[in-house]
């Protein structure tokens, strides 16, 4: 959920007095805005690039560049989106490099099935317990294309709204929706098996 | 980056608002179907990993250590050759484009107004590295040098021969930070002509350094002929540079990096006119600094962060860029009461300013008197 007005207003302040600290060469005001928002960059390249080393040069990559073009932030929307966007466009760029997609395309019925690209190591008809059945979602999450399973986390986990979620990935608010719903379609399905005869 | 952009749409069959409407109330949903819950619960417990604990300290380190950028592209007066023009146009904020008018610039240039001297005025020591130039009779023996300069001969190279004169830029980088910067102690203006960019674009070694990341769009480039080795050549020149930033920069160094000229471009008879339209005389132009303030003074005249902006960035001419740097500069370090006798001249000085005062340290875009403000000022 978005934030109510006055708190929205109160981030803003706070936002643009930790900039001006920063740009006025405060001790120690970069270190804290960097973490203040560490964990979302992290999240979000972690997200896209699945590769440890890769996402500890990448988030340093992307707060180098938060630092270099800070004077251009001009306090009107939050710094975490601000921030959030220079960390999705960096890891972005980083798979167009290594010539990785980072989506499927949408619109062709759901794409390669899920229960194919998971189902070594999972016995489907055996695992019944709703805490295995957890697992195997975040198994699957985990092969969705960078993209997705990045929108995923923005909306399920950081909780952020999808007009947010546009501004920071530059992608419309349709394609983020059906982005989530085909994918949240595709796991769901892979519960059939298992827990569709409990749900009967 | 704070610049909205608009959404792109990649969706060729949205999802129906009811369809997405459904979804969402039935995944908080505790009395609906299970699959839904146990899907809502994976969804909200998605594992995720989390920096440690020093990165932040890291960054700011890396951050603090670092240098910027800025760059804009400018019009050379030149393309293809004639390097020295675009020096004494740059050194001396008028556009020379014939080698007549620059023949009657030369005996003049060490009383003219020209970034040197606008360095030297200030009390600076001027230094200069040209390893191009390799001959006595050569046409440009540096006439900008004021305290002390270093060219071919001074280099003492003994290694393989490279393009153009044979010394490489590495080595001459380094033997004159050995020489020169490092006995130099108070402020210092460095004046230096790199040469291994230079026709015919020699595949020199880098001796030692980390690995270099590859560069965008470089897979473009074909992998043999001129292009691809003009390119490679403009990466060893990066790599000389940053070198030479690392070795001698202290936390007040500033970098102004000019291109004279962009390279001819390859032509056959038949494709004469149409590369004639495509041969730029843009270049680019960059400042480097660690102050972020200097920097962002270059934002109103065009330039970006980074190295390599979008084409037409910029739109400047290089008969203006001393009189800009030295503007900003003196605004920067000398405050706001010191710039007001600088002025930036987007379109150089004119003619006059070819002509020397009989006496008395000019200074690029420094306040003259009377008579040279007339002259086109």
């Amino acid at each position: 959920m978005p934030a109510p007005p006055d708190r929205a207003e109160d981030t803003l302040q706070a936002d643009r007095a930790l900039v001006a600290a920063v740009l006025a060469g405060a001790p120690g005001a970069f270190e804290r805005l960097v973490r203040d928002y560490q964990g979302l960059c992290w999240h979000v390249i972690d997200r896209m690039v699945r590769h440890p080393e890769d996402t500890r040069e990448l988030c340093q990559e992307a707060f180098l560049r938060v630092h270099q073009a800070l004077h251009q932030y001009r306090g009107e929307s939050a710094l975490k989106s601000w921030i959030a966007q220079v960390a999705y466009s960096v890891a972005r760029r980083h798979l167009e490099k290594k010539r990785i997609p980072i989506a499927d395309t949408v619109g062709d019925d759901d794409g390669p099935s899920l229960v194919e690209s998971v189902g070594d190591g999972f016995d489907l008809e055996a695992e019944t317990a709703e805490g295995e059945s957890v697992a195997l979602l975040h198994a699957a999450i985990e092969r969705l294309p960078p993209l997705q399973r990045t929108l995923l986390s923005l909306y399920h986990l950081e909780e952020l709204p999808i007009g947010e979620i546009s501004r920071i990935t530059g992608l419309a608010e349709g394609t983020i929706k059906s982005h989530l719903f085909r994918s949240r379609k595709q796991l769901r399905g892979l519960l059939e098996p298992t827990l569709g005869v409990f749900a009967a | 980056m704070n610049t909205p952009r608009p959404p792109r749409s990649t969706d060729a069959h949205p999802v129906d608002e009811r369809d997405w409407l459904a979804q969402e109330r039935a995944l908080p949903d505790p009395s609906g179907d299970r699959r839904d819950a146990v899907l809502a619960r994976a969804l909200r417990t998605m594992p995720v990993s989390r920096p440690p604990a020093d990165f932040a300290a890291e960054v700011a380190r890396l951050a603090a250590a670092g240098f910027s950028t800025r760059t804009a592209f400018s019009d050379a007066p030149v393309y293809g050759g004639k390097s020295w023009l675009s020096v004494a146009t740059v050194q001396t904020g008028v556009r020379i484009e014939t080698p007549s008018l620059y023949d009657e610039m030369e005996p003049s240039a060490a009383r003219l107004g020209t970034i040197t001297n606008f360095f030297k005025s200030q009390g600076y020591r001027t230094v200069s590295l040209q390893p191009g130039n390799y001959r006595n009779d050569m046409r440009f023996p540096d006439p900008y040098a004021r305290d002390r300069q270093y060219a071919f001969k001074d280099l003492r190279y003994n290694g393989p021969a490279y393009g153009y004169v044979g010394v490489p830029d590495q080595h001459s980088l380094r033997v004159f930070t050995e020489d020169v910067l490092s006995q130099e102690r108070g402020p210092t203006f460095m004046f230096y002509l790199s040469i291994s960019t230079h026709h015919p674009f020699p595949s020199i070694p880098f001796e030692g350094g980390g690995p270099w990341p590859s560069i965008p769009g470089v897979e473009a480039i074909p992998a043999d002929g001129a292009h691809r080795a003009y390119f490679n050549t403009v990466e060893y020149e990066w790599r000389c540079l940053l070198e030479f930033i690392d070795r001698v920069a202290d936390d007040d160094a500033v970098f102004f990096i000019i291109g004279d000229h962009q390279p001819l471009l390859e032509r056959t008879m038949d494709d004469v006119q149409e590369l004639t339209v495509l041969q730029s005389s843009n270049t680019p132009v960059h400042v480097i600094s660690r102050n972020a303030a200097f920097l962002q003074r270059f934002e109103k005249y065009g330039f970006q962060p980074g190295l390599a902006p979008p084409p037409g960035t910029g739109g400047l001419r290089h008969e203006g860029l001393a009189s800009l740097f030295v503007h900003e500069f003196v605004g920067q370090f000398g405050g706001e009461a010191q710039q007001r006798h600088t002025q930036y001249y987007p379109d150089g000085i004119g003619l006059g300013g070819l002509v020397a005062p009989a006496s008395r340290d000019v200074g690029a875009g420094s306040e003259r008197d009377g008579a040279q403000e007339q002259q086109g000022r």
